[in-house]
């Protein structure tokens, strides 16, 4: 019988849109990234003006590397393939040029207000308030965009690749909506909701989370797409893809305390988040394993193809930070690799190895298609190459050996033992010749990337833009269920729903209900084998049947994802509160900070400081005997008022969460503000002179205060009127500036010098000590 | 020494679990070696198992 068809037209103007954006965007974070690698190793760069310091480049270098490069490639790469996958044009034209206007118009909101010092003071969460809102819509008209086409598609089951995708939308959006939970006090500032170490596990659950659901698993799809295509090979395994995408989303989320081992962080939290970090290891090996060994067969393509070459790259480089992640997961590697450029070693080799690379693989296949012609030059991508490989492993060695080096200095004692053996400054100063290497490898990297846009360019201006078409049958039935909630309705489906529903009852239920749960459990998981092995269509059906059902399987999605979420953040919300109880606080609390302190700290926010400095004193001998001023360890009552927590990520200066002990002397702070290499020639800190001339806004203060109080801050209300927070601040204000002037500085008592001064010098004393009988 | 007992408990468990993926993933290959789901099409000009070596 012949049937009649129709041509189906592929919207490949939104896939080349997000191209060029990712390509002009790469070269922007690429920039960056040397400029604040040269900023490091030449800290003149800093030039003495706020919009161009360290502290508020890096969040532009790390958003612009993220969000603008890498998330416009996984939209284009996305949108590319799932059309293709899906056999079907994209749905909802009009809302996906909303989509790449909209995430355009973010970033260009970015690189404005970052500069500013408009900041949440989270990593890879600085943007504020309003963009937030803008970012979680644009997100949803993503997911309108994608789910829509979803549910026209012509090709009943999903590729694995789509997988990935409904994987990403669905949990970028959940990590990006708790992570940024904030009270606003004005249309520029806000507080997040969470504190102190609340906020420490939240902010490292999303960011954690946004290397591998926005860095991490949208690339693999892209992996699962364009791999096969480029080798001319099926996937290597589709059995391996099914345990790589369910392991991996399941365990990736429970990894996020990771980031605060040693720290103040319950030790239940850091337990796990170590465990599951190494149990991490199967699933990302087994992703990369089945990625590389798709070449299977056509190895020879890897010295002739560079398309073929980026990608093996690629995916090998994900096989190096899968191994790296998990080793750094345990707590005694984290001792020494903590804090130290290890870990950016560790982050870039993931970057610009397993994305950059994936990036320009991924570019050198589609540009040519996109555009009807072929690649300019073959040769110069593979200059590209080699330029891109040489400076990555100048960037990744040169920061192992400076982490690793530092590290050991840092930890290092005196014979005895009771002192630090080395001053920070000496373990900074042994490190600076890998800083040039450094800057010298991100400019390599720099230099293959622009070979990479040139070569593009000249294919663009070689060919014509030109649209995918695909003939179909034109009674082709759409996948997808008629009814809503009629893809639920399979024994897959209810018997992993039941299953799922009855772990969560054993595990959250008390007494007879935990019993309950663990019966039903058994009972279900019993039910489950047998009606499979009694069926004849066997347990091969059971995830096919789950693959035609898009919507019950985004839900599994969502259960997989938030089942570690939740049982680590919501005991930490319930628990470890500013009121809660004194042996969880560990017996010390931290007491709010006066208006002036206030002031001084979101001033520390706005300058980035967290980007060098951590406030937080790990369980480490070394760490306490340098930084602990005799108070032992920071606990974590210590901080448990702080929004945003400033536990930070990177020592490249010293731990200050004591600073006010360790260094009470005021003018101290300011000569060093001021010109931080007139008290230390060896010192790489950005000069702060432009704070002894800015003013306060103190008309913010009270919105602020009533904010913290409103978020919980035991401030009282005596204290919190508008004429007492003033009254507060002009006198402590005029108390600093006094002392100063006692040592021969003048400085205006509204100066912003003056309340970071202020709250410097109050780190460490805020606290008071708490007994069981105290708490509640 | 509880080092020592997750370490290996975990070893020993991963190594199970590999070997269950391992023996999963074999029982769904062809004589051909591929697996015989990874050849369903990505798309129409999608690449597909190159034909088994003929013995001579």
């Amino acid at each position: 019988m012949n049937e009649s068809t129709t041509t189906i037209r592929y919207n490949d103007e939104i896939v080349r849109r997000f191209t060029l954006a990712s390509i002009f965007w790469g070269v922007a974070g690429i920039l960056f990234g040397v400029f604040i690698a040269l900023q490091l190793a030449f800290p003149a760069l800093n030039f003495g003006i706020p919009y161009t310091s360290f502290g508020r480049l890096r969040p532009l270098h790390t958003n612009a590397a993220i969000f603008a490069f890498i998330g416009n490639m996984m939209f284009a790469g996305v949108y590319y393939s799932s059309q293709r996958l899906l056999k079907t044009r994209l749905a909802c034209e009009f809302l996906s040029k909303v989509h790449f206007w909209g995430w355009q118009f973010i970033i260009l909101l970015a690189a404005i207000t970052l500069p500013l010092g408009l900041t949440r003071g989270k990593e890879y969460a600085e943007l504020i308030w309003p963009i937030n809102i803008l970012v979680a819509v644009i997100w949803v008209v993503f997911g309108i965009v994608f789910f829509t086409t979803l549910a026209r598609r012509r090709e009943r089951s999903l590729y694995v690749a789509i997988w990935f995708y409904i994987g990403t939308i669905i949990t970028v959006a959940l990590l990006y909506v708790v992570n940024h939970l904030s009270l606003p006090t004005s249309l520029l500032h806000s507080y997040p909701v969470f504190s102190g170490v609340q906020d420490a596990l939240v902010q490292w659950w999303y960011g954690h989370n946004a290397v591998a659901f926005f860095l991490t698993t949208p690339i693999l799809g892209i992996m699962y797409y364009f791999v096969p295509k480029a080798v001319g090979r099926p996937v290597y395994s589709y059995r391996l893809s099914i345990i790589h995408f369910w392991s991996l989303i399941f365990l990736y989320i429970w990894a996020g305390p990771h980031h605060l081992l040693n720290t103040a962080l319950p030790s239940w939290l850091q337990g796990l988040g170590m465990i599951f970090s190494l149990m991490l290891w199967a699933p990302s090996w087994g992703g990369m394993l089945n990625g590389l060994l798709t070449l299977r067969g056509a190895w020879d393509k890897l010295r002739t193809d560079p398309v073929v070459k980026f990608m093996a790259a690629a995916v090998t480089f994900y096989g190096m930070a899968t191994f790296e992640g998990p080793l750094l997961s345990i707590k005694a590697v984290n001792a020494l690799g903590h804090y130290t450029d290890w870990i950016i070693g560790h982050v870039h080799a993931g970057t610009l190895g397993w994305n950059g690379f994936m990036a320009a693989g991924m570019f050198y296949w589609l540009v040519p298609r996109l555009w009807g012609t072929k690649l300019h030059s073959e040769r110069l991508a593979n200059l590209h190459f080699w330029l891109g490989m040489i400076g990555i492993l100048f960037y990744v060695a040169s920061m192992w050996v400076a982490g690793i080096g530092q590290g050991l200095s840092l930890n290092e004692l005196t014979a005895d033992g009771s002192a630090p053996a080395n001053t920070f400054i000496e373990t900074l100063k042994n490190i600076i010749p890998m800083y040039y290497l450094r800057a010298l490898g991100g400019g390599l990297y720099l230099v293959g990337y622009l070979l990479m846009v040139y070569n593009l360019v000249r294919t663009i201006r070689g060919g014509v833009a030109t649209d995918g078409t695909l003939q179909v049958a034109e009674a082709a039935p759409a996948a997808a269920p008629a009814k809503a909630f009629a893809g639920f309705l399979n024994p897959p489906v209810l018997f992993t729903l039941s299953i799922i529903v009855m772990v969560c009852v054993w595990l959250l239920g008390q007494g007879g209900w935990s019993t309950f749960g663990l019966v039903g459990a058994i009972i279900a998981t019993l039910a489950t084998i047998a009606h499979f092995e009694l069926n004849s269509y066997g347990w091969k059906q059971w995830h096919e049947e789950l693959l035609h059902n898009a919507f019950p399987f985004a839900i599994l999605s969502l259960i997989a994802v938030a089942i570690g979420g939740s049982l680590q953040i919501i005991p930490t919300v319930a628990l470890y509160r500013g009121d809660g109880d004194a042996k969880l606080l560990e017996g010390r609390r931290q007491t709010p900070y006066r208006p002036l302190e206030l002031a001084g700290r979101d001033i520390y926010v706005r300058e980035g400081c967290y980007n060098c400095h951590s406030q937080m004193i790990r369980t480490l001998k070394p760490d306490i005997l340098r930084y602990g001023a005799g108070q032992g360890y920071s606990r974590l009552g210590e901080s448990i008022y702080d929004r945003p927590f400033q536990w930070g990520s990177r020592r490249t200066g010293p731990d200050l969460a004591r600073e006010g002990l360790l260094r009470p002397d005021l003018a101290w702070h300011y000569r060093h503000l001021n010109n931080p290499r007139e008290l230390e020639p060896d010192s790489i800190m950005p000069a702060y002179p432009w704070l002894k001339d800015g003013q306060v806004d103190r008309s913010q203060l009270f919105g602020k205060i009533s904010a913290l109080r409103t978020l919980g801050v035991p401030y009282k209300a005596e204290i919190s009127t508008p004429g007492a927070i003033q009254a507060d601040y002009e006198s402590q204000s005029k108390e600093i500036a006094k002392a100063l002037a006692d040592k021969g500085i003048k400085v205006s008592a509204d100066a912003e010098m003056v309340a970071l001064l202020a709250y410097l010098s109050r780190l460490g004393l805020n606290v008071e000590p708490i007994k069981t009988e105290d708490a509640r | 020494m509880a080092a020592l007992a997750l370490t290996v408990f975990f070893s020993v468990l991963l190594a199970l679990l590999a070997a269950l993926a391992f023996l999963w993933d074999q029982r769904n290959r062809g004589e051909d070696g591929y697996d015989r789901d990874s050849l369903r099409p990505l798309d129409d000009d999608a690449p597909v198992a190159p034909p088994a070596p003929k013995l001579p």
